[in-house]
């Protein structure tokens, strides 16, 4: 693209093992689990799913530097179900993660994914009952995801039984590390069977994850994997030239007469903007759920659900949420107002990953932002047009 | 150098004398600047080099300082200082009085023009009209900076940099008499400013250096725009108020006279070394300027150290200072001058002159961050500016500002032609004029409207069709429909049909909903809808029948096309593996989407009785007919198909039904076992499978949109189900466990309910900070669901309960939302949804305070747990 996106730092490792599986069904797993993914949504494979499943299936150590949204989780719960035998019931495979929010969410996908095998997971986490931990580590749940301190604590206190574990997880490696479990994690090392089989996955690769490898894991597997880049490309953008801010409003309403949106994405600069919108659209009977900064975590999620499950068609939002906006329905990205700042366009219209419909940009531009415009076409190369006359077509 | 060497000279003459006694006005360093591409002369003229080799010795060897220093040493300096600390009228007028002053004292001729000054910055309004006299020259540096600051370094260096320095010059002496004296008494308090950046000292110096320097990249366009500031300048000067004096003006003049240094782009080194060897004028007054030029008015030159030049002088060298402007940079240029005179001379003088400093530092700052890179040219333009800029470009500090509250660095835009519009672009119909003629129907007030408009409307309606606003937008829709009563084809009623139903393939995930619609305009189409081309049994076809006829036609068409033909094909007729995001892709992913679309809207009107069981059961039984080797987009129907009509067939009390249904289920688990079937297809026959046994549940009828409400409710759901299961898992520990443990699980409750009684706090207060609930409530009700007052109320006393029970934040949270869902739910008219939504929010409730209660019980078992 351009060189004015930052490219994901250090390549620390490099990949060392150049096996790649293009297909679910190439990996000869069990047929259980290739249904769990299936069912689960996957279609194919990401990137670190091609290459990482394999090797740690095969037994290796295997270290991972990937970022997240890239496939990570699913692809150690795939590796660990297939290496787990459900008959032997004692706890087999141990996932550390650095929250407990991770964790569980760990634990869902594991679930998911094993639906249909008879498989126990368990989260031993902080916050909870230790009691509960107990029964289900005594019931031999077969993986266990935890947080470090409450693991080494179950362990320690003997109800964790560690004798059967083959296989080793660390999660966010990097980020368990920063946040003071070093400690516990290399206590927890220490009490596992030394043929336990090593997996770690990190974003980054500090020292201190460094030091980690090359502590407990025996000549491991490497892989890197970027994360999908955002791209324009295959992205249609257009500009209407709208001269003056308060024709926006009108354009927005006859660019709805004029073709046809599924769901679409509306980006202004300030919230003040935000609710304006909000408001005049909702006057004209739009169904629009808006989101901005100063909404806690839970009202952002319950918005981006009214969103995602169609409730609404419309999303307002300042550049704060443009990152991780993904809903398949959407097909047009309008930027109300041209971001303040030519990175967050892409973050805006980009997209990565493969995707339900075509991405279309149109952005609104008044004589002021003609600079901006224009910057922002160089600084991605890219050609935005003038929405042209025969929009319902190029919308069909 | 077309202006010719020897004026060039003389005027550095003056230059020499300024530099000495008059200097420190803003005006003197303006003079400075102006100067300064004297020395550029050299390549033109060098007869004059001599003459200026003489004085300014200080000033070759540190021109910046130099500069500075004679300004300060002035008497002039000081009397300008009181004046404009003394009245707020004198700050406005401030270029005006500062440069009046220094000149006055020394030249009694000068002072006349003061007295009247002073008189005009008394009255403050007659100060502006003041500045304006003396207009011309003042409006030059104006407009410079105008230049400037739109854009650009775009601008011609020369005229701006004078224009720039002066400010500078004038502010700090007028609005803070202090820093004018350092200023003035010691040159090295000037110094810093002109070195902070490169580019003023080039500046100071020669104008012409410092503009290619800024300009760098920009060389080419900086020539071209020379000239045009130039020209310009009369038109600034009305706006602006300042009053400078005319030498002033010409020096710039002067200094532009060389369009070919613009180019050069020359160091800073070199230009020290070439003004080295440039001879100075040493009496401009008398100085033979070869003719082409006269001789400044020698009433002027008793003036004392300062030099002053008449206007007529100054703007012989005009002629010199034209340059041709690339095509680039005159586009650029209308832009900038149009948006000079948009502003309103007088509320931006007075306004800049009382921001003027904050205003420049502020600029400095930001333009210090922003653009390093160039600092030159943008240091020079943040310390230069004055207020008077600062209220003269606004567009442009909007940007600043903007980017400034980003942190990030962007670089200025360059100066960009304005938008070309094409020739087929897109128009908004908003803007266009509006000259369609209203056609009434036969009863005389129903408006008809033509077949493009109904088009127009009814794709808006429907792009906002949502289950919130479906019986207003539904309606709206079906009442156009309805117009067909007066036609004998129908059209309007097919062309909506139409419409819906392109819009349903096109969006499974609303297939339901437009499913529903469907079902809607069947009974409220109008009875005297007719089709009379349409004919059953020897008579038109007509309204609900119609209807129905239009559906089903459409949807066989469609169905029987299938989408496997659609697809993108290699050459060979093979089917291609298109690359990610490639054009190819997106038409795969469309046809798919659209052909499991129909599929599924198919479904969906069979379950609204609007087609048949039997047209159901013919898909069904086509689909499952090859058990063999059946294609992979004909399971993905079958799958599709049977998701959507399973649970209606599977729940028929028609034994018929029943069975063929029970054919059809066999047929699939036979398919299920088939290993030629991709195994991703497979599992989904075996999922379905499953959903039946499940009776259903999960399944599609789950997924489709739902209400707003549903969503919140929802959530509230989840949330409190958490909470419960916390609740019962916490009871147990209490009961079963050691007191080890329960005193270590009791830990981390506490630290858990902490944080969130922050958030608790936070989010129950709605009523009184402008935080996040409020604008959550703000858009509720901008959906017209009103809140009532109670809700406000019940939010506190829950806070108030949360604090004491401090266990269970999360529980008496969401006891508001609840709260205040059931209030909304109440103002809801009920639609059947809606009705449903209503009955599950009243269970929630019950449950909940149910829940609140054990809460509170549980939280004192806590307390005595603790303390054990």
């Amino acid at each position: 693209m351009s060189e004015g996106i930052t490219e994901i730092d250090s390549n620390l490792i490099e990949t060392n093992y150049n096996n790649i599986v293009y297909t679910f069904d190439e990996l000869n797993l069990k047929k259980d689990i290739l249904r769990g993914i299936y069912g689960y949504g996957y279609e194919n494979p990401s990137s670190i799913q091609q290459r990482a499943i394999l090797p740690i299936i095969e037994g290796n150590d295997v270290l991972a530097q990937a970022q997240s949204g890239t496939g990570k989780t699913a692809t150690f719960t795939i590796s660990a179900l297939q290496r787990i035998d459900e008959n032997e019931k004692s706890t087999q495979a141990l996932i550390l993660a650095p929250t407990r929010e991770l964790a569980l969410q760990i634990q869902r996908v594991v679930l998911a994914i094993g639906l249909h095998l008879n498989i126990s997971v368990h989260a031993s986490i902080g916050g909870t009952s230790t009691r509960d931990d107990i029964e289900a580590l005594k019931n031999g749940a077969q993986v266990v995801v935890g947080t470090p301190g409450r693991v080494l604590d179950m362990i320690d206190r003997r109800f964790f039984r560690t004798d059967k574990i083959k296989m080793f997880i660390l999660d966010e490696a990097d980020e368990m590390l920063s946040t003071g479990f070093t400690e516990q994690i290399y206590n927890i090392f220490r009490l596992l069977p030394e043929t336990t089989q090593v997996v770690l996955l990190s974003a980054t690769m500090p020292q201190d994850v460094l030091e980690v490898t090359t502590k407990f894991m025996r000549n491991p597997v490497r892989i890197l994997v970027k994360k999908d880049e955002l791209t324009l490309e295959g992205i249609k953008q257009y500009f209407i030239n709208l001269e003056k801010e308060e024709y926006k409003f009108d354009c927005l309403l006859d660019l709805y007469d004029s073709i046809s949106v599924a769901q679409a994405v509306i980006f202004c600069n300030t919230r003040r903007k935000v609710e304006f919108l909000t408001e005049e659209l909702t006057k004209n009977q739009y169904t629009v759920s808006a989101i901005h900064s100063d909404l806690t975590q839970q009202e952002r999620d319950t918005i981006m659900k009214e969103f995602r499950t169609g409730s609404s068609r419309i999303l307002i939002s300042t550049d704060l949420l443009a990152r991780g906006i993904d809903v398949q329905q959407v097909s047009l990205v309008i930027n109300y107002d041209l971001p303040s700042n030519k990175e967050n366009y892409i973050h805006r219209i980009g997209r990565g990953g493969r995707f339900g419909r075509k991405g279309r940009a149109i952005n609104f531009v008044t004589e002021n932002d003609v600079g901006m415009l224009r910057e922002i076409e160089k600084f991605y190369s890219t050609q935005i047009e003038e929405l042209p006359g025969n929009v319902a077509e190029i919308f069909d | 150098m077309s202006g010719g060497g020897k004026n060039f000279n003389q005027q550095r003459g003056n230059y020499n004398n300024y530099n000495q006694g008059a200097y420190n006005g803003n005006q003197n360093y303006y003079y400075n600047q102006g100067f300064v591409p004297g020395y550029y002369y050299p390549q033109g003229a060098q007869q004059g080099y001599n003459t200026y080799g003489n004085q300014p010795i200080a000033y070759q060897p540190l021109q910046y300082q130099t500069q500075g220093s004679p300004a300060l040493s002035r008497p002039n300096a000081t009397p300008t200082t009181p004046k404009s600390g003394s009245s707020a009228l004198a700050t406005k007028s401030t270029t005006s009085s500062p440069s009046t002053a220094s000149n006055d004292e020394a030249e009694k001729k000068r002072e006349e023009f003061k007295a009247a000054l002073l008189k005009k910055a008394q009255e403050r309004k007659a100060a502006l009209a003041a500045a304006k006299t003396p207009s011309t020259p003042a409006t030059e540096p104006k407009k410079e900076e105008v230049v400037n600051t739109e854009e650009t370094k775009v601008e011609e260096p020369k005229v701006v940099e004078p224009k720039v320095e002066v400010p500078k010059v004038e502010e700090p002496k007028v609005e803070e008499p202090k820093v004018e004296e350092p200023k003035v008494e010691e040159p090295k308090a000037e110094e810093p400013k002109v070195e902070e950046s490169k580019a003023e000292e080039p500046k100071v110096e020669e104008p012409k250096t410092e503009e290619p320097k800024a300009e760098e990249s920009k060389a080419e366009e900086s020539k071209a725009e020379e000239p045009k500031p130039v020209e310009s300048k009369p038109e600034v000067p009305k706006a602006e108020e300042q009053t400078f004096e005319a030498p002033k003006v010409d020096e710039i003049k002067q200094e532009i006279i060389e369009p070919e240094f613009s180019a050069n782009v020359p160091l800073y080194s070199d230009l020290v070394e070439k003004i080295q060897s440039f001879k100075l004028v040493e009496d401009p007054f008398s100085f033979d300027y070869e003719g082409k030029l006269n001789q400044p008015d020698a009433k002027l030159k008793e003036s004392g150290p300062t030099l002053r030049y008449d206007p007529p002088f100054l703007l012989q060298f005009q002629k010199g200072c034209k340059f041709d402007a690339g095509d680039k940079f005159k586009g650029r240029l209308l832009f900038i001058t149009k948006s000079i005179f948009e502003r309103p001379a007088k509320g931006s003088n007075s306004k800049g002159f009382g921001q003027g400093p904050i205003g420049g530092g502020q600029f400095s700052k930001s333009s210090s961050n922003l653009r390093r890179l160039d600092s030159r040219s943008n240091s020079r333009q943040g310390s230069k500016r004055k207020g008077p800029n600062k209220s003269e470009r606004k567009s442009n500090r909007n940007r600043a500002d903007r980017e400034e509250r980003e942190k990030e660095p962007e670089v200025p835009a360059e100066p960009v032609k304005p938008l070309e519009k094409s020739a087929n672009r897109w128009i908004p119909k908003s803007r266009l004029a509006k000259q369609e003629e209203v056609k009434y129907a036969p009863d005389g007030v129903t408006v008809i409207l033509g077949e493009e408009e109904v088009k127009r409307k009814v794709k808006s309606f429907l792009n906002k069709l949502t289950l919130e606003f479906f019986d207003a937008i539904t309606d709206s829709i079906i009442e156009i429909a309805n117009q067909s009563r007066w036609e004998t084809d129908a059209k309007t009623l097919k062309a909506v049909i139409d419409l819906v139903f392109d819009k349903a393939v096109d969006e499974p995930h609303w297939s339901s909903m437009y499913a529903q619609f469907c079902a809607k305009i069947f009974n409220k189409i109008h009875d005297e809808v007719k089709d009379e081309e349409s004919i059953k049994d020897g008579k038109p076809i007509e309204a609900k029948a119609l209807v129905r006829r239009y559906l089903i036609t459409k949807c066989q068409v469609e169905y029987e096309k299938g989408w496997v033909d659609k697809l993108p094909t290699n050459e060979d007729g093979s089917a291609i593996e298109p690359e990610l995001m490639s054009d190819e892709y997106y038409e795969i992913a469309t046809a798919k989407r659209r052909g499991l679309g129909l599929v599924k809207f198919i479904g969906q009107l069979y379950v609204l009785s609007l087609l048949s069981e039997n047209i159901i059961f013919a898909c069904l039984i086509k689909q499952s007919s090859n058990l063999d080797d059946p294609s992979d987009d004909t399971v993905e129907n079958l799958i599709q198909l049977f998701k959507t009509v399973g649970p209606t067939l599977d729940r028929s009390p028609n034994d018929r039904t029943k069975l063929r249904f029970n054919t059809i289920v066999n047929r699939i688990a036979e398919l299920a076992t088939n290993d030629k079937i991709p195994s991703r297809l497979q599992f989904s026959l075996l999922d379905v499978l499953d959903l039946r046994k499940q009776n259903w549940s999960g399944g599609e009828q789950d997924k489709g949109p739902k209400t707003i409400q549903q969503i919140h409710e929802e959530e509230n759901k989840k949330v409190l189900e958490e909470q419960r299961e916390k609740n019962e898992k916490r009871k147990q520990n209490r009961n079963t466990d050691s007191r080890q443990n329960s005193t270590r699980s009791q830990w981390g409750n506490n630290r858990v309910s902490e944080s969130d009684m922050l958030k608790v706090g936070h989010v129950s207060n709605p009523s009184f900070t402008s935080g996040p609930t409020n604008n959550f409530q703000k858009s509720k009700s901008a959906r017209s669901r009103q809140f009532t007052t109670n809700n406000n109320t019940n939010s506190n006393t829950n806070n108030n309960n949360t604090n004491s029970q401090g266990s269970s934040p999360l529980t008496n949270n969401s006891t508001n939302d609840l709260q205040a869902l059931s209030s909304r739910e109440n103002s809801k008219k009920p639609s059947e949804s809606n009705r449903f939504a209503a009955l599950l929010g009243d269970d929630e409730e019950e449950d909940h305070q149910e829940v609140s209660a054990e809460d509170v019980e549980e939280s004192k078992e806590q307390e005595t747990v603790a303390e054990e």
